[in-house]
């Protein structure tokens, strides 16, 4: 399968090439959704219906940003719908609370017993932060995506993704160390 | 005889308790960044065959794009 780049006319794509866009994009596209919504079954759901949803929808594609990067805005537009009241669920007071009452020192490395355990570890921690930091923590870790990408995904300025992204590393640390007892 | 006996015993124990050691300190990860650790869970999350399969059978279901006039066009040409 040859890897389908950026500046690429996708209106042309039936149903056998979409399958190559599916190969090459699932797993960052379910991985994303998968962590966000915190619900294997939803995460299929969503990820079936992102991918539709950008077949049906790629004679827009105009080459602006990645293919990569237009999935993910679809995905997250998507997620969004899927969780409704997104804004009421962002909750930063909530996560000021977490930063508030934090004993334990947040510069300790994260540490877990076995890798099979880390993504429920993983998952629980991010379903007690706010949608907001949960989002910004996981298209960071995707190294294809730059700040300024993160930026435009999530409709906001680089430097309030730095603050954000800031605050964000030290309430899932600070949350996931507490996992620990 | 029996001190043979007991040396292999040891030696057989500490070989077992060497692997035991080696085995946790594979197992146990440490990561400096969240997004070192996002990144290695997202190593191993790998989606459901299910869902390819399911695209799959939707898209064959997807009508045709209506194309435009200069799509036509090119396609007669």
């Amino acid at each position: 399968m040859t890897p389908v780049t950026g500046n690429i006319n996708l209106s042309g794509f039936g149903p056998e090439q979409w399958s190559d866009i599916y190969r090459q994009f699932a797993r960052p596209i379910y991985y994303l959704v998968l962590r966000l919504l915190g619900n294997v079954s939803q995460a299929e759901d969503a990820t079936h219906d992102v991918f539709l949803k950008a077949y049906r929808a790629r004679d827009q594609f105009k080459g602006k940003s990645s293919i990569k990067t237009w999935l993910y805005q679809i995905a997250l537009n998507h997620c969004r719908t899927m969780m409704q009241s997104w804004h009421s669920r962002n909750m930063v007071t909530n996560a000021d609370d977490v930063l508030a009452t934090a004993l334990a020192p947040f510069e300790k490395p994260l540490r877990v017993l076995m890798l099979k355990e880390l993504g429920q570890r993983i998952q629980r921690t991010l379903d007690t932060l706010p949608v907001e930091y949960r989002l910004l923590l996981l298209l960071v870790a995707d190294e294809e995506l730059s700040y300024d990408e993160v930026a435009r995904l999530t409709d906001q300025a680089v430097d309030a993704v730095r603050g954000k992204l800031y605050r964000a590393r030290k309430a899932f640390t600070i949350e996931f160390h507490k996992q620990e007892g | 005889m029996k001190l043979n006996v007991k040396q292999e015993h040891s030696q057989e124990q500490l070989q077992v308790e060497g692997q035991e050691q080696t085995a946790r300190e594979h197992i146990r990860q440490e990561f400096q960044s969240v997004e070192e650790m996002l990144r290695a869970d997202a190593r191993q999350v790998i989606p459901p065959d299910g869902i390819a399969r399911r695209l799959k059978q939707t898209l064959a279901t997807e009508p045709n794009p209506v194309q435009r006039w200069w799509q036509r066009l090119r396609n007669k040409l």
